[in-house]
C-alpha cells in the first residue's frame, strides 16, 4: 500500500488547483441574480383576500403598484381568510417563495411575497408581517389586525424585522417615520402596546434590526453594534460591538457569531456559532443545516431528526417548539418534528416554482 | 434583566459607506479563491461558477450582515461549499450527473516527483462530495476540525470521521492507482 504524506495531499491539492484559471469575475452577474432573488421574494405587500374556491378556501394576495409610494396607508383594507387556520400543532409557516403560502394547515396563494424570510415572524399568535412598512398580524381565526396605527415612512431600504418572545406573548418590531424608528413590543393577546423607544437613527435607520426578544429583553442590532433593551426598567445597555451578531437568543441562550459580547450577564449563557443557527426554544440545542442538533451544553446529547429517505436540507424551529424540516428539490416534503424524541409527521409533498422552500421569519 | 445600572439612552450614529465599492472590492479579491475551493468539492466548473455565483449573491443581498462577520471571506465559501453540497443531493442531478473526471484528472504528469501527487488529486475527484470537501478544506484551506465543522454545518465528531474515512479510501485507491493505473 502506498504511504503519502500529508505533504503530498496538500501538495497535489495546491498543485493541481493553483492550475485551474478561474471564469471571469463578473459583478454584473452577481447583481443580476441577487435581483433575481429579490424579484422571486417578491415586492411588498399590501394584502387583500381572495375568495377561496376548490382548493383550501382563501388565497393572500399580495400586490404592490411599481409607483407605490413609501408611505403606509392610513388604512388597511378589510380581509379575512374564511375558516381561519389551526395553529394547535404551531403555525408550520412555510412557502413556496412568491407562489404559495403554507399556514396553519392551508394553503393559500400568494403572490409577490417580500422579506417573508427576514422581516416577518410566526409567533404562536399568528403571523406578524409588514404592509409597506405597517406591522400587520394575521390571527388563528383568519382576520387580520393592524398593530401599529398612524401615519409611517417605509422606505424602500427599511425592513424593520420583527421577533417574538417565546417566553410570553410579546411581538417586538420597528417601524419608521422620518429619520426616527421607533422600537415597539406589543402583547399579542391584549393587543395593546407594552413599551416603545425611539432611536434617533437619521440616514442610517436601515442598519436598525431587532435579532431577538427573550425574557422581555429585546436585542437591537444598529451601525454601533448590539444593544440590549430591558422593558422592565426600560435600560438600554451596549451588548457588543459592531463585528457581534446575535443569530439567536432563547430561554437567556445567546447564540452569538464573531467576537464575544462585552457586557456579561450572569443570568444568561453565550454561546458561540453561526450567524444563520438557531436555538431550540428551551435554548438547549443548536439547529443548523442539518437533522443532529447539537447540544448548548457538553452533558447533553444530540437530537436526531428522523426524516425518512435521504434526510432534510431545510429547517426551522417553529412557534410550538417542533422543527420544520423540508428536503431538497422538487417535490419538496415537508416534515414537522418533535422535539426531543425527534419524531417527524409528514406535512405534505410541495411542487417547488419559486426557488428554495422558505421558512417564515428564517433567512437560513 | 442583570445589567448593573441603567444607562442613558445614547443617540445612534452610523458610518457612512459606500455599499457597492466596498462588495465590489470584496468581490474581486475573493472570486479566484473562492471559485477554486468550490471547484475542487464541486468537479465541474459550470456548477462551481453556479454556486459561488449564487453565493456573491446572497452575501451582496446581506452585505451589512456579511461585512460586519469576522472573515466575510470564509462566510462566502460556507454558502458555496454548501450550495455545491445541497445540489449533490438533489436526486435529479446524482441521476443526470455523468461522473465523468476533469480533464485535469485524467491527465498524468510526465514529471517522475509528481506522480504521488497527480495520483493523489486523481483519487481525491474520485471521493463522494462531503468527504472530498472535508480534504479539500483541511489540506487546501488549512482548517482546522472546528473550521471545518462550521463551514459544513455538522459536529467535529462527523469531521474528524470523514476526514478519517477520506484518508483510508485514499491510501486504497493509491494503492489501487499504483497496481493498475486506474482510481476507479
Amino acid at each position: 500500500m502506498s504511504t503519502y504524506t500529508p505533504e503530498d495531499l496538500v501538495g497535489a491539492l495546491t498543485r493541481h488547483l493553483e492550475a485551474v484559471t478561474p471564469p471571469p469575475a463578473d459583478l454584473a452577474a452577481v447583481h443580476r441574480r441577487a435581483r433575481q432573488r429579490r424579484r422571486r421574494r417578491g415586492t411588498t405587500a399590501v394584502v387583500a383576500i381572495l375568495a377561496a374556491a376548490a382548493v383550501t378556501v382563501a388565497g393572500i394576495v399580495l400586490v404592490r403598484p411599481s409607483d407605490a409610494p413609501d408611505t403606509a396607508p392610513d388604512t388597511v383594507p378589510d380581509f379575512a381568510v374564511p375558516g381561519g387556520f389551526d395553529y394547535a400543532n404551531g403555525l408550520r409557516a412555510y412557502a413556496d417563495p412568491g407562489r404559495t403560502l403554507f399556514l396553519g394547515g392551508r394553503a393559500l396563494p400568494a403572490d409577490d411575497l417580500e422579506y417573508l424570510d427576514t422581516d416577518a415572524v410566526a409567533t404562536s399568535h399568528g403571523l406578524v408581517f409588514f404592509d409597506r412598512g405597517r406591522p400587520t398580524l394575521l390571527t388563528e381565526d383568519g382576520t387580520t389586525r393592524v398593530l401599529h396605527e398612524g401615519r409611517l415612512k417605509s422606505p424602500g431600504g427599511f425592513h424593520p424585522t420583527a421577533k417574538a418572545d417565546a417566553t410570553s406573548r410579546h411581538v417586538a418590531y420597528a417601524v419608521r417615520h422620518n429619520a426616527e424608528a421607533t422600537l415597539v413590543v406589543r402583547d399579542l393577546v391584549r393587543d395593546e402596546t407594552v413599551a416603545t423607544r425611539a432611536l434617533d437613527c437619521s440616514d442610517d435607520c436601515n442598519d436598525v434590526v431587532i435579532e431577538a426578544i427573550d425574557h422581555d429583553v429585546v436585542f437591537v442590532r444598529t451601525a454601533d453594534g448590539t444593544f440590549l433593551w430591558g422593558l422592565e426598567n426600560d435600560e438600554w445597555v451596549r451588548f457588543a460591538g459592531a463585528k457581534t451578531r446575535v443569530a439567536d437568543v432563547r430561554n437567556r441562550v445567546v447564540l452569538y457569531d464573531g467576537p464575544t459580547p462585552t457586557l456579561p450577564l450572569s443570568a444568561w449563557t453565550y454561546v458561540r456559532g453561526a450567524i444563520d443557527a438557531q436555538l431550540t426554544l428551551d435554548g438547549k440545542h443548536i439547529l443548523y443545516w442539518s437533522d443532529t442538533l447539537e447540544p448548548v451544553s457538553a452533558g447533553d446529547e444530540p437530537i436526531t431528526l428522523n426524516v425518512p429517505g435521504p434526510g432534510a436540507t431545510f429547517f426551522s424551529i417553529d412557534t410550538d417548539g417542533s422543527v420544520l424540516a423540508a428536503t431538497a428539490g422538487t417535490p419538496a416534503t415537508f416534515y414537522d418534528c418533535e422535539i426531543p424524541s425527534g419524531r417527524c409527521e409528514k406535512l405534505g409533498d410541495v411542487e417547488l416554482t419559486g426557488g428554495d422552500p422558505m421558512f417564515i421569519g428564517n433567512d437560513m | 434583566m442583570e445589567a448593573a445600572s441603567t444607562f442613558p439612552s445614547e443617540v445612534l450614529v452610523g458610518q457612512g459607506t459606500d455599499r457597492d465599492t466596498e462588495f465590489a472590492d470584496f468581490f474581486g479579491a475573493t472570486w479566484g479563491r473562492v471559485f477554486r475551493t468550490t471547484y475542487a468539492v464541486a468537479m465541474d466548473r459550470s456548477l462551481a461558477e453556479d454556486a459561488v455565483q449564487t453565493a456573491f449573491a446572497k452575501a451582496y443581498a446581506a452585505w451589512d450582515r456579511v461585512r460586519a462577520a469576522d472573515h466575510p471571506e470564509a462566510y462566502v465559501r460556507r454558502m458555496a461549499v454548501n450550495e455545491v453540497l445541497t445540489v449533490f443531493r438533489r436526486p435529479w442531478f446524482r441521476s443526470e450527473r455523468s461522473g465523468d473526471l476533469p480533464d485535469d484528472a485524467r491527465a498524468p504528469s510526465h514529471e517522475s516527483s509528481s506522480v504521488t501527487r497527480d495520483a493523489l488529486w486523481r483519487a481525491v475527484t474520485t471521493l463522494p462530495p462531503r468527504q472530498r470537501a472535508v480534504v479539500v478544506l483541511r489540506y487546501y484551506e488549512d482548517l482546522s476540525e472546528a473550521e471545518i465543522a462550521e463551514v459544513l454545518g455538522c459536529s467535529r465528531g462527523t469531521v474528524k470521521s470523514q476526514a478519517s474515512d477520506a484518508l483510508r479510501r485514499l491510501r486504497v485507491m493509491e494503492a489501487e492507482v499504483d497496481r493498475t493505473g486506474d482510481p476507479t
